[in-house]
């Protein structure tokens, strides 16, 4: 049912009620009144009548002749009263007189309408009033009221129909429903009016609303003035093109969520197999409730169904017990902001798992910890595999320390199957012999080196230099105390590819200055000199302090094997260059770069 | 919609029109009615005496009912004036005269022979002024009236029915008649006799004491007595009661008189009515007013009168009247 239906349903049934209500309220309250001022109205006017009769009275006693005149003066005043009160023809509503002897003195004349009124015996037997007083009464339908007239011991009587008494009631009544089913009329049809006035807008703005529920937003109500609805519609037409606006930016950030959320999707999907994958779990404690919190992979890992309510202690059980005084000292540490990331061991039916923890753990503003997010690794696959590739690295080291003792003892080999070749007479093929076993002694004193390095593949320079030359020493037969070696060098760590060639270049530019910087029993020092410039560019001198190179020697255009090697070592190993300084004594100078070298 | 706006305004401004139309002209043609119309009231004797101030109470009954008439009563104050008074009378009237010439009245209404006599006929005979008089006794022809601008009403005593009402009472038809001895009475006595077509016999004596005298010789004399004007004679020291419980007590045939002032001396009076006078005189200056002439409007009599019965004398005669009499009478009490 609609609300105008409602509103007028409800209007004209209010109306309706009321009018009934004030028509019977009215019915009674005017008949109450009517018959209070019926009293009054022809109580008046019988007093009329009988202050008619007592001037005539009192006239009759300015006579002084009182018996004389009474007959006149009574007949006068039924004379006067009957012009006054019977002037219309069939009057149902009159006044008349009754004597003491009950004889009608006056009386209308008609009888068809109140035949009794002729019998005036009669009428005093019936009434059977006592006519002497003053009263009223109903009778057959008539209502009368009278007074005594004490003077000529007359009684003056008013009757009416009990209709006619009600008539002006009932005519009121009749006249105050007309009005009232007027004022109902025009009323229902002005709330009508005004009812269809106000709803008509708010069927639109219902239709409307369906409209827009069913999502079109296209069309706009009209606003027809600026009343309350109007404002209403105006209002309500904002709002569609507001909510039309908050629908197409909803619908934008759904889309935008449904983004982030499938994003999110994949990423838990991504998280959860790189967790799988890489067995990581992560975990949260509240630390003041002592409640653990696992993610299913963390149950994996520690081989706890899913679902188990876990706390510190739940969770320290399945520590294994030689690493729970190592983890309850890292987790109190932790708790006292010292970051915690360590790994441990748990065990999980009877067998061990290595886990790493790490964790984040939040304070109050007190410091006072209260709860850490952390991830538990699965790290029992890496230990095996770190002790496998530890057991493997001592393997081949070891094997590697072999190698190089090995091709030391075989370069040594070759030095002592050379060095046997020598005559015992010097010749020129026992120099070159001699200069061949010191470049397999360099070689080899690179391989013990390396043989006793920790690392198999870098050596002490400085270390290597001191045993290159006491074998050089040893090889040229010369006491250390004629040419004293002195080294200004940094103990550098160099790998083979470097070491082997500057090994070289040094085995051969020492043993020309032990060959041919001393003659004749000289004494001398050589020094060795090593600087690491900027950008890793290596410089190392060998000076010593001999008799220098001939005049007008151009050592790169000499025939010298060793320093031809030299040359091609420096330039086309190493990637340097060699400068040679004769001026005082010998220096020369090499300079390359270590970086480069390396790659 | 707006030309509907302009169409409803359009019709509203017309009916706003039509609406002063109507006024305007109804003030146009009405306009002259809204002008004062000035009526005088010239009063022969004062406003004291109650014969003039009920002449000017039925002059301003008639005249309340016409709008914008301003009315001006005033008096010539001339009660008890005689002949040897004449110079005053005059004096009175020019007075009067002036008032009329600066006050400039369209009609003049003036009562009682006096103003007639002194203002009318010496000053505004014939003249634009019209008048309308009442109360100049019996005859207006003495006056010259009617005039072009004269007429009016004469005031006449009933006789004629005062005999009527007091003949079942008497034992004959001879009538008496006692009166003070003054012109006007003498006069009176005369047209009373040519009123009725009969010889009354009349004294007109000057003194109580010899109207005492007369007054019961006349019970000897005739039938019935009319009783005249007894303030008209010198009732000296004295009481009036005394002069009506003199009357009373020696009357023993039917008396009747015309002036309500001396009813209770007399069996039947039938009194004049000044009233008639004065309501007659402002309906003809009302037609005169508006525009008849006074030509057109004839000289009257006047016609009403008031019955007493004094019951007194009714008891102490035996007479008991008819019931058609006593409803059209008022009573004079027995007791």
């Amino acid at each position: 049912m609609s609300i105008k239906t409602k509103l007028l349903s409800l209007i004209i049934a209010s109306l309706v009620i009321g009018t009934i209500l004030i028509l019977v309220v009215a019915n009674n309250q005017l008949t109450l009144i009517v018959n209070e001022n019926q009293d009054i109205l022809y109580s008046e006017r019988i007093e009329t009548i009988i202050g008619i009769l007592q001037v005539y009275d009192d006239r009759l006693h300015t006579t002084g002749q009182v018996e004389a005149y009474i007959d006149g003066f009574k007949k006068s005043a039924i004379k006067t009263l009957r012009k006054s009160y019977y002037h219309q023809k069939d009057q149902i509503i009159f006044p008349f007189i009754i004597d003491h002897d009950g004889n009608m003195v006056m009386r209308p004349q008609f009888s068809a309408n109140a035949p009794r009124l002729a019998k005036p015996a009669e009428i005093k037997s019936i009434l059977q009033i006592d006519l002497e007083k003053s009263g009223s009464f109903e009778f057959e339908n008539r209502w009368y009221i009278y007074r005594h007239f004490s003077a000529w011991d007359w009684t003056v009587i008013y009757t009416i129909p009990i209709e006619s008494k009600s008539a002006n009631v009932r005519s009121f009544i009749n006249t105050l429903v007309s009005i009232m089913i007027g004022i109902t009329m025009f009323t229902i049809l002005a709330i009508w009016f005004a009812v269809t006035r106000i709803t008509r807008p708010i069927t639109k703005l219902v239709m409307r609303s369906s409209t827009i529920a069913n999502g079109d937003f296209s069309s706009e109500i009209e606003v027809i003035d600026s009343s309350e609805i109007g404002q209403l519609t105006r209002a309500f037409n904002r709002m569609a093109v507001a909510i039309n606006k908050k629908i197409l930016d909803l619908h934008r950030e759904v889309d935008a969520r449904k983004q982030v959320e499938n994003d999110l999707l994949k990423n838990q999907y991504y998280l959860s197999k790189a967790q799988e994958i890489g067995a990581i779990g992560t975990w949260e404690l509240d630390i003041l409730h002592n409640i653990l919190i696992w993610t299913e992979e963390n149950y994996k890992i520690f081989g706890v169904p899913y679902g188990t309510e876990m706390n510190y202690e739940s969770f320290l059980d399945r520590v294994h017990p030689d690493d729970r005084d190592y983890f309850n000292e890292k987790w109190r540490a932790g708790l006292n902001k010292v970051p915690y990331d360590i790994e441990h061991r748990i065990i999980i039916n009877d067998k061990v798992k290595w886990v790493r923890e790490k964790a984040d753990i939040e304070f109050d503003l007190d410091g006072k910890p209260l709860k850490a997010i952390g991830f538990t690794q699965d790290i029992t696959s890496f230990k095996l595999a770190e002790e496998q590739i530890k057991a493997s690295l001592v393997e081949k080291e070891t094997l590697l320390h072999e190698i190089h003792h090995r091709v030391k003892n075989n370069m040594q080999i070759i030095a002592s199957l050379l060095k046997l070749q020598l005559n015992r007479k010097k010749t020129h093929v026992d120099a070159i012999l001699k200069e061949n076993i010191s470049r397999v002694h360099a070689m080899a004193a690179i391989h013990d080196s390396l043989h006793q390095s920790e690392k198999l593949t870098e050596i002490g320079f400085k270390e290597y230099l001191q045993k290159l030359t006491q074998m050089l020493l040893q090889t040229y037969s010369i006491s250390p105390a004629k040419v004293v070696f002195s080294f200004d060098c940094e103990d550098r760590k160099l790998g083979f590819d470097i070491a082997n060639p500057l090994g070289l270049v040094l085995n051969e530019l020492i043993s020309n200055s032990l060959k041919y910087a001393f003659p004749d029993d000289r004494n001398g020092s050589i020094n060795i000199r090593s600087n690491i410039l900027e950008g890793e560019n290596y410089e190392l001198s060998i000076y010593d302090d001999g008799i220098g190179m001939p005049d007008g020697f151009d050592w790169k255009k000499t025939d010298s094997l060793g320093l031809k090697l030299v040359q091609n070592l420096v330039e086309n190993q190493l990637g340097g260059s060699i400068i040679l300084d004769g001026t005082k004594g010998t220096k020369f100078t090499i300079k390359f770069n270590l970086e480069s070298n390396y790659k | 919609m707006k030309k509907n706006r302009r169409s409803i305004f359009s019709k509203k401004m017309t009916i706003l029109l039509i609406f002063l139309l109507i006024v305007g002209v109804n003030d146009l043609a009405f306009g002259d009615n809204t002008s004062s119309q000035k009526v005088l009231y010239v009063a022969s004797y004062s406003f004291q005496y109650a014969w003039s101030s009920e002449i000017k109470a039925g002059i301003e009954s008639v005249l309340k009912s016409r709008k914008n008439v301003q009315f001006r009563p005033v008096s010539m104050d001339t009660m008890g004036m005689t002949s040897s008074d004449t110079v005053k009378i005059k004096k009175a009237a020019l007075g009067v005269k002036e008032l009329i010439e600066s006050w400039k009245p369209d009609i003049v209404i003036a009562s009682d022979d006096n103003a007639s006599k002194y203002l009318i006929v010496p000053y505004f005979i014939g003249s634009d002024l019209p008048f309308v008089f009442c109360g100049v006794n019996w005859d207006a022809s003495k006056y010259g009236f009617p005039t072009t601008n004269v007429t009016g009403m004469i005031e006449v005593q009933l006789a004629d029915q005062l005999i009527k009402y007091l003949s079942p009472y008497a034992k004959g038809n001879k009538i008496g008649s006692i009166r003070g001895d003054t012109m006007t009475n003498r006069t009176e006595a005369k047209f009373f006799e040519e009123l009725l077509g009969v010889k009354i016999k009349t004294y007109f004596v000057d003194n109580i004491a010899e109207w005492k005298i007369k007054f019961v010789q006349l019970h000897t004399e005739v039938d019935m007595i009319l009783v005249g004007d007894i303030d008209a004679v010198k009732i000296n020291d004295e009481p009036k009661k005394d002069v009506e419980k003199f009357m009373l007590d020696h009357t023993t045939i039917p008396t009747g008189c015309w002036d309500a002032h001396y009813k209770n001396n007399s069996l039947i009076t039938v009194g004049g009515i000044p009233k008639e006078q004065g309501e007659y005189a402002a309906q003809a200056a009302l037609e005169i007013l508006d525009g008849k002439s006074p030509m057109d409007i004839p000289i009257v009599r006047n016609k009403k009168a008031i019955i007493y019965l004094n019951m007194k004398l009714a008891k102490k005669l035996g007479i008991i009247f008819p019931m058609d009499l006593i409803d059209n009478a008022q009573l004079i009490p027995a007791n």
